[in-house]
């Protein structure tokens, strides 16, 4: 069963009815002193993430939007929630500014960058950005560029990627991809995730069609080394080697021929 | 796809190598993009960030 927008919100609330006691001034000094748990997201895999999804759990960036956006709405019940989905990331930049003076780094240099070009999502709380990695990091983070979105529907729609990430039918995952649509139109990673499901439904053309669309929006290295596989035209792989760098095309390559050979010995 | 398939990519010359990837993605066009762009929302803070100067 796929949750109604007013289901995810009763959620979130019910997750954070036994946090934040003590008052505070502002929304954003609420959320820096919020109980955040930064401790395992990372190295988990995409099937790891999904069911962290699923629960809202506040390991993961959507667990922790939403909680924070449930807390807000508790104790600042006039501020303006929106929700912000990252189009340009502040980390990848910084990773992209390092690897232009240093080109030489190790693969999980590499990794690292294809990890803050992962769909992922901020608050708007009266307009402004709150990163709840801001808090680790020691730095109030504003993303140069973001999609803004209405709160609880993008959360809703996030969740919806998770589930048809682990449905197996594809005529399902077309239907819950379409659904997370129609919840929240717009959003990228939903056009994301289904260009790459509208292929086991051999819709090659449409397929590509979607992908140069969200290129121009989010050009991620991902989704130029999708397009790579579909048009096997060798313009996108010079867009990321002169993006990031040949490494990058050679990790993604790695990681799908990985996947195949896992793929084959589950069969 | 065969073990044998996945030794000639990562072990053969370059040109073996890439006739044999090639041969992969004729076969299994569909599972590759859904290991590439499947997505879901995930991002947390690594190593390499902390080590950067903040700006």
């Amino acid at each position: 069963m796929l949750k109604k927008v007013q289901e995810v919100r009763a959620m979130a609330h019910g997750l954070v009815a036994k946090k934040g006691n003590k008052n505070f001034n502002n929304a954003f000094d609420l959320l820096k002193n919020f109980p955040f748990d930064f401790s395992t997201e990372r190295g988990m895999s995409q099937r790891q993430i999904a069911f962290l999804n699923l629960k809202l759990d506040g390991c993961g960036c959507l667990g922790r939007i939403a909680q924070a956006g449930a807390m807000v709405e508790k104790k600042f019940p006039d501020a303006k929630l929106m929700f912000g989905e990252v189009l340009e990331d502040f980390f990848c930049n910084l990773l992209l500014d390092v690897l232009k003076k240093e080109p030489t780094q190790p693969d999980s240099f590499f990794n690292e960058l294809l990890m803050y070009e992962e769909p992922h999502s901020i608050l708007l709380i009266n307009g402004k950005q709150f990163e709840p990695l801001s808090v680790p990091y020691q730095m109030d983070v504003i993303h140069p560029k973001i999609a803004v979105l209405p709160f609880w529907e993008a959360v809703t729609a996030s969740m919806m990627i998770s589930k048809a990430w682990l449905e197996n039918n594809p005529h399902r995952k077309i239907v819950i991809l379409a659904e997370a649509e129609n919840v929240c139109p717009g959003m990228i990673a939903v056009k994301e995730n289904l260009a790459s499901c509208l292929l086991l439904l051999n819709r090659k053309q449409y397929s590509i069609k979607l992908a140069e669309e969200i290129l121009v929006v989010r050009p991620t290295a991902r989704l130029m080394y999708f397009l790579f596989i579909l048009t096997e035209d060798e313009k996108y792989i010079k867009m990321i080697e002169e993006k990031y760098s040949s490494r990058v095309v050679n990790l993604l390559k790695e990681e799908v021929i990985e996947n195949e050979r896992r793929t084959l010995q589950e069969d | 796809m065969s073990d044998e398939l996945f030794k000639k990519i990562r072990e053969s010359s370059e040109e073996d190598a890439r006739e044999a990837y090639d041969l992969m993605r004729k076969n299994s066009i569909k599972s590759m993009v859904l290991a590439i762009m499947t997505r879901n929302l995930s991002h947390g803070l690594g190593s390499h960030i902390a080590k950067t100067p903040k700006k």
